[in-house]
């Protein structure tokens, strides 16, 4: 089927719906006297038909993903202007000594460490603006090809590859969520020991218990 | 209010913060992005993955957004350059048949419709990457010539070509698989 340039075009322009008036009346003219041009029209509009025809596909809701990521990843605020990246080292050597100097000080001052833990993070519950410290030099606890836990004084780093961790609520509570790490701090009070789990997809993949006796 | 103008409030508070504010445009445009990104790889994990990469590059690149241009087109933009990037750095030695598991059967549909839309979206799948794209914008995005060619950056005269030329290598395909009276 041989067609020329300008009706192939007409063609297209009548079944996309961008034909002028002039363009139609010029298509219509022209298929009038033209079975090819018929052929091709009616061929075409069928590729078309198909092709709107596909279904859509369910999308996979990664609203919850992306923002979780970008709270993770933003340290000085929400502004993209503003915007820092958390690196390959994100945490802050100073800021460890900051919160080991701040907890030695309120030992010696008298005031409760939970309290103070609890005041430094509770103000600012935006992941956006907590500043987390370098849990990678901390010592460690165990590691495996799924997760590296990490301690020191009454708090635990989890760190999973992927996957979402869980731990006994009574004894452990949460102090920051990075991504899909968790610094966690034992519960006043609580003794013995206390489960982390990992898990993967719904099926859980670690479990250790971590000492808080420490 | 129409969607260009919710857009536009809803960058406005993302520049002052507001994440809830993307959470809105992830919403709005999530569906036809992760459509737009499945048809160009074939994949639907990889599709996510993609899907995932162009919000967190929209959000991180909001400041050099032109507000006189329309979101969609810059987010569609977005996902079609991924998508040809993704195809590029993906081993090109990949068998065709591993790519399209988003090609589930439909329960209801009756063998036959299943293996011509089977056979369409492979041969949508089998085109050049370009007669791909302008495919999926016109026919699963519904964008006019121009905005196609707003998306594409590209002339518009080049969009009515390439997408000419593809809808006609498809139906030579699809005539090659007797799937065309």
């Amino acid at each position: 089927m041989w067609l020329d340039d300008r009706t192939l075009e007409l063609i297209h322009l009548a079944i996309d719906g961008e034909a002028t008036e002039s363009d139609r009346a010029e298509l219509d003219a022209i298929l009038a006297n033209s079975a090819e041009a018929r052929a091709m029209f009616e061929a075409m509009r069928d590729v078309a038909r198909r092709l709107d025809g596909v279904p859509t596909a369910e999308p996979p809701h990664v609203r919850p993903a992306v923002l979780e990521k970008i709270r993770s990843g933003v340290r000085t605020g929400f502004s993209p202007s503003r915007l820092t990246r958390v690196g390959p080292n994100p945490f802050r050597r100073r800021t460890v000594l900051a919160v080991v100097y701040a907890v030695a000080a309120a030992i010696v001052i008298g005031v409760g460490v939970d309290r103070l833990l609890v005041e430094r993070v509770r103000p600012q519950e935006s992941a956006a603006s907590m500043v987390a410290p370098d849990v990678n030099d901390w010592p460690l606890v165990t590691r495996t090809a799924d997760v590296t836990v990490r301690a020191l004084g009454d708090r635990y780093a989890v760190q999973p590859r992927t996957g979402v961790v869980d731990w006994e609520q009574g004894k452990l509570e949460l102090v920051e969520r990075m991504g899909s790490s968790v610094i966690l701090q034992r519960r006043h009070g609580a003794t013995g020991s206390a489960m982390i789990r990992l898990s993967i997809a719904g099926t859980e993949v670690f479990r250790t218990p971590v000492s808080l006796d420490r | 209010m129409n969607e260009e103008e919710l857009d536009r409030i809803a960058i406005e508070r993302c520049r002052q913060g507001d994440l809830d504010a993307f959470g809105t445009l992830i919403d709005r445009y999530e569906r036809p992005v992760f459509n737009a990104i499945l048809h160009m790889v074939g994949n639907a994990e990889d599709a996510r993955e993609i899907c995932q990469q162009v919000f967190m590059k929209a959000f991180e690149h909001l400041d050099t957004y032109d507000a006189n241009r329309r979101f969609f087109s810059w987010i569609y933009r977005s996902a079609i350059n991924e998508s040809i990037n993704h195809l590029k750095a993906r081993r090109p030695s990949e068998p065709l048949s591993d790519r399209l598991q988003y090609l589930r059967p439909n329960p209801a549909e009756n063998y036959e419709e299943a293996e011509r839309r089977d056979h369409l979206t492979k041969s949508i799948q089998a085109l050049d990457e370009n007669y791909r794209a302008v495919l999926i914008l016109r026919h699963f995005l519904h964008l006019s010539y121009r905005e196609m060619a707003d998306v594409l950056n590209v002339p518009e005269k080049m969009v009515k070509s390439r997408l000419f030329t593809a809808r006609q290598l498809l139906r030579q395909a699809l005539e090659a698989k007797g799937h065309v009276a």
